[in-house]
């Protein structure tokens, strides 16, 4: 509409009457949204990746445990392991899942130069790495084979032992572990058992967790003779689609709810003490610390964004009261309240839309080195011993979120135009001829 | 005409600064809506650089705390050897290989500022007969020690919950609550573990549990076994020796200066490290300046508002500016008084700020918080107590009004000096 | 010697690349104890000139003596100076400060001129009575009239004594008899005090009153008249 084409132009020459004011409203929120588009592109990425690592080299999708396990997890609780697994295994994937049966317990490995505290998957190594991507990343040697009393490390457990794969030959351990389990009248009984292995291989992926303290051996050995006599006991079966792409996230179909009704449909159902859980209800420390983030990094940005917002509201406030004769002029002249209303939206939205456009570009460029390189934390990593929550080892990135970036640009333009609105309001109540005089 | 000239030499008393006050005072009022959104916005900056400021305080002081009771002291003193392979925490590379440890204190207690000397054994143990595999233990003299620091820091006491602590040379230890909740076990009930010893033999204890504390500092509370010194010396087959020595000031800031003349006191082959040289010490301690930079964003900002204020202000003022020099004002005195109103601009926000960032960290420090509510239990390597809580102290107020104040005044120079620069004719002349 | 000269005085102005001659060369004396009008159309130049001669403003060339000091050599700070000391001004829209009282607007000359707040205080309400505002000294200018307004502006040029006051157009914002009033006041003071007034004005009433009238026509003076 024309009359809308001039209000517009009027609108942005108008701006140019109080420049300096304006550049300065415009610099508050250009910083306030640049800022904000920053911090989110950064939480995204380190939780992205988190996310992706906890699924890719972690868990999987969901695991299937006893109930009476999963409420001691932290704890290691062996004795609530549980057993036959082949069926269900072949029941999921008949119904169409990868999966993965282990047996988790601690232990203690030493050798020649000294010993250190492990976390001990056992693991079927072929089904193992269709729900896990961990074994893409033996950095030196191989991944241990079926059969064979053999471990692969974590890079951490490794360098500490001083083991090195690269330039020597494979080392042979002494696993020591205290084996829990429940007799026949439900009594825990420890049995203290020793495992000779061989490390064949060492892992450094991205997730922390498979390189700290960790070893993985293979399901099979720990059963028979020269194992743990665990007569086929497993903790914890692991699921995940069979055609899951690498590097996506859980879909529909791989919710716990969808694997009960997929087994179902089979014709096979879970013995009653086993429960299917997300991924999501295994990494407490990891939900708690990113929520934490986000909320105390929104706050902040929050704030930021209240102060230029008053910068605006003071601006525009300002701006309408030293017109207020000309507004007088413009309504005696036939301007329809309407449009006056709609111009003053239309400068405030300038200001909004201008300061938000460079705080986008300003976001968007800092995001640039942020996503392709990222902060290196390795040193506060380590100290931290790897555990702070984020599935990340070395590189804190950011990643590329357009919905914020555009968002905050039109959410910066929106909030502006309605703050005009109040004092404008109450200049158009004030009668015609009084304004004229206004002085 | 010399009475002219004499006149151009005085300059006369200029406008004094109880006339500043109430001509700003009462140009603040003329437009109550601006003002008080000023006095928001700094207010606002002011508030969030006390809270964060009594909050990071509270951590730093909690992190120092547990820094200096449970891991180093003011002054830890170790052997290179131990120092490379502390991970493990290998008992096999004691400390003054040849001197005993009742040496090794009469050396050190002569040393003027010394206030205390304990030695200690930190080791890694195997639990035989329980759901739970490992543990740390920690061989002190538990006469000593819970006597002399608080061992609980949030409470301030030595920590037991239940029991008592052992006595020098008894066949005792005392566990923490979460360590027994998961094991299930009990005062009076016996804690069966495997040790590694000095000569690289497995040595199995069996002592009695005969208290239970609770120290709310999670990695204790869940996997420490508090041993006495000298039982675990004679387990570990470290002869009159020990693994580490923490060495306790009178004055924390002396480290440096005491260091040298410790070194004095040991051979070569001794590490000595200030509590100062903490990994997360010395991080938090550079974290300062990235704050500053957070607060100093935000405190701008807020200005920003005061800025444009200002600008605003003399342009409406413009007739006024010109009389102002027509009545003689020097173009100082003119900036003066406009400098002055953003001056108190600055100082009612800050203060305002102050009020409501004193209040919210006053409360802070008398209703803890649980930090599990943020770590969701994990971070454990993190040393830091289980409760946190905000500093609420003066200096904090203080600097936060301060730097309100300041960061402010210097944003509004500029526009005050903007006044300086209108010509009284073209002033009258609109 | 005369309290002001002026010799050959020029000034020329520049607005949005227009330059104006205000002033063409202007070459005046004025005596102590004087009560001139210095009268023209509209763009003759008489603001101009006052507020050259208050040294609010720089000629384009020629001189101005005040007291016998070459005004040109002053810093900016010494011409502040110098009018805080010896020149008081009455404009045409009062230029009160709005947040002050009467009183307090009275006495700001004397505030910046170092005298004691009780002294001041003292002077400022013997010139407001002589003013005729005893009682008002704690309105502000929002609640006075014109005329009253008016009245402080002389009420605070005068406080301090100057050897010299410039009013540029001080009736032009009032009724006839409120200004006559004001001239009157002046008048009286005039007389009493021998304070020297200078004018400018297109009020006939004013150049009555006047003593000695100067004509500017065109940046020059046109004529002179004594009475």
């Amino acid at each position: 509409m024309r009359i809308h084409r001039d209000l517009l132009s009027m609108a942005f020459r108008n701006l140019s009457r109080h420049r300096v004011k304006t550049i300065i409203t415009v610099t508050g929120v250009a910083i306030s949204v640049g800022l904000y588009i920053f911090m989110d592109a950064w939480l995204l990425g380190m939780n992205l990746e988190s996310r992706r690592n906890i699924v890719s080299y972690e868990i999987g999708a969901a695991k299937i445990q006893r109930k009476a396990y999963f409420d001691k997890k932290d704890d290691l609780p062996m004795y609530e392991s549980f057993s036959p697994w082949k069926p269900i295994v072949e029941a999921l994937e008949n119904a169409g899942y990868a999966d993965s049966p282990r047996m988790v317990f601690s232990g203690t490995l030493y050798t020649a130069d000294g010993s250190a505290p492990v976390i001990l998957y056992g693991i079927d190594p072929a089904r193992e790495g269709k729900v896990l991507r961990y074994m893409d990343f033996v950095e030196a040697g191989r991944f241990p084979q079926a059969g064979k009393f053999e471990i692969a490390l974590g890079i951490l457990a490794a360098e500490k032992l001083k083991i090195d794969l690269k330039n020597r030959e494979p080392v042979g351990v002494r696993i020591a572990t205290v084996i829990d389990l429940k007799d026949e009248r439900g009594k825990v009984r420890h049995v203290y058992q020793v495992i000779d292995a061989v490390v064949v291989g060492v892992i450094n992926s991205p997730n922390p967790k498979t390189n700290g303290n960790v070893a993985y051996i293979p399901l099979d050995v720990l059963s028979g003779e020269g194992g743990l006599l665990l007569e086929d006991q497993v903790t914890e079966i692991l699921v995940r689609a069979s055609d899951a792409r690498e590097g996506t996230l859980p879909g529909e179909r791989e919710s716990p709810l969808s694997i009960r009704a997929a087994l179902e449909r089979a014709g096979f159902s879970l013995p009653p003490d086993l429960e299917i859980y997300s991924w999501m209800d295994y990494v407490q420390d990891y939900i708690v610390a990113a929520r934490g983030d986000q909320i105390s990094s929104r706050i902040m940005i929050l704030l930021l964004f209240i102060l230029s917002f008053l910068g605006i509201a003071n601006t525009m406030l300002m701006a309408i009261l030293e017109r207020t004769k000309e507004i007088g002029m413009l309504r005696a002249l036939g301007m329809t309240d309407g449009e006056v209303l709609f111009s003053y939206m239309l400068e405030a939205a300038l200001i909004g839309l201008i300061g938000g456009g460079i705080g986008m570009l300003l976001g968007s460029l800092v995001n640039i080195p942020m996503v392709n390189h990222g902060i290196d934390y390795s040193s506060m990593a380590k100290e931290m011993g790897w555990d702070y929550g984020y599935r990340i080892t070395s590189l804190f990135r950011s990643a590329w979120n357009p919905f914020t970036i555009g968002a905050s640009g039109i959410v910066a333009t929106f909030v502006s135009a309605l703050l005009s609105i109040p004092p404008t309001l109450r200049a158009l109540r004030m009668p015609v001829t009084e304004s004229l005089r206004f002085e | 005409m010399d009475r002219v000239r004499k006149d151009l030499e005085r300059n006369g008393g200029g406008v004094r600064w109880p006339t500043f006050l109430v001509i700003a005072y009462r140009n603040l009022n003329r437009n109550r809506r601006r003002t008080i959104l000023c006095i928001v916005a700094v207010a606002l900056a002011v508030f969030f650089n006390i809270f964060m400021q009594a909050w990071v305080e509270g951590m730093y002081n909690s992190i120092e705390e547990v820094i200096r009771t449970f891991e180093t002291g003011h002054v830890q003193i170790v052997s290179e050897q131990f120092e490379k392979e502390k991970e493990y925490l290998p008992v096999q590379y004691p400390l003054e290989e040849g001197m005993s440890v009742e040496e090794m204190k009469r050396r050190l207690v002569t040393i003027p500022t010394v206030d205390a000397v304990f030695p200690r054994i930190q080791t890694y143990a195997s639990l035989l007969e329980s759901v739970v595999k490992h543990a740390l233990v920690w061989g002190i003299d538990t006469e000593g020690e819970p006597s002399y620091h608080f061992f609980n820091l949030t409470k301030r006491s030595d920590g037991l919950r239940e029991g008592r602590y052992p006595r020098a040379g008894e066949n005792a230890c005392v566990v923490g609550t979460v360590f027994a909740e998961k094991t299930g076990i009990r005062i009076g009930d016996r804690l069966p573990f495997k040790v590694v010893s000095a000569q690289f033999s497995d040595k199995f204890w069996n002592p009695e549990v005969v208290g239970i504390f609770q120290f709310d500092y999670r990695r204790y509370d869940e996997g420490v076994i508090i041993v006495p010194f000298d039982r675990l010396q004679r387990i570990l087959v470290l002869g009159e020796g020990t693994q580490q020595l923490v060495v306790y000031l009178k004055e924390g800031t002396q480290v440096e200066r005491v260091k040298g003349e410790l070194k004095r006191a040991f051979s070569p082959g001794t590490f000595i490290r200030g509590w100062t040289e903490n990994y997360w010490v010395a991080y938090l301690r550079s974290s300062t300046v990235l704050y500053l930079i957070i607060f100093g964003v935000f405190q701008i900002v807020a200005s920003f508002l005061i800025i444009n204020t200002v600008v605003m202000v003399i342009h409406e003022r413009i007739k006024e500016i010109g009389m102002m020099g027509a009545l003689g004002m020097t173009r100082r005195e003119i900036v003066e008084v406009f400098f002055f109103e953003a001056l108190l601009l600055s100082v009612l926000g800050a203060f305002c700020g102050v009020l409501v960032g004193g209040t919210a960290s006053w409360i802070g420090s008398r209703f803890p918080l649980d930090v599990d509510m943020f770590t969701g239990g994990g971070m454990k390597e993190f040393p830091i107590t289980g409760t946190l809580i905000l500093r609420f102290s003066p200096q904090i107020l203080g600097k936060g009004f301060l730097f309100g104040v300041v960061v402010s005044a210097l944003c509004t120079i500029f526009p005050s000096l903007k006044s300086a620069f209108i010509e009284p004719v073209e002033a009258l002349r609109r | 010697m005369g309290i002001v000269e002026t010799k050959d005085l020029k000034k020329d102005y520049t607005t949005n690349g227009l330059t104006v001659q205000a002033l063409a060369g202007i070459s005046l004396e004025f005596v102590a104890g004087e009560f001139t009008a210095i009268a023209g159309p509209s763009g003759s130049g008489k603001s101009t000139l006052l507020h050259l001669i208050g040294c609010l403003d720089v000629p384009t060339s020629g001189e101005i003596r005040i007291e016998g000091v070459d005004v040109g050599t002053l810093s900016r700070k010494e011409l502040a100076l110098l009018r805080r000391h010896r020149i008081g001004f009455i404009f045409q829209a009062y230029n009160l400060i709005p947040v002050l009282t009467a009183l307090e607007n009275v006495s700001l000359p004397l505030t910046l001129l170092g005298v004691s707040r009780k002294e001041a205080i003292q002077r400022s309400k013997e010139a407001l009575t002589s003013v005729g505002l005893g009682d008002l000294g704690n309105r502000r200018p929002k609640e006075m009239s014109g005329g009253q307004q008016q009245r402080v502006a002389i009420a605070r040029a005068l406080v301090k004594k100057p050897s010299l006051v410039l009013a540029d157009e001080p009736t032009a914002n009032l009724d006839s008899r409120t200004g006559s009033e004001i001239l009157e006041l002046m008048r009286e003071l005039n007389r009493s005090q021998g304070t020297t007034f200078l004018f400018s004005t297109h009020d006939r009433m004013v150049m009555e009153y006047a003593r000695r009238l100067i004509y500017l026509r065109d940046g020059r003076v046109e004529k002179e008249e004594r009475r």
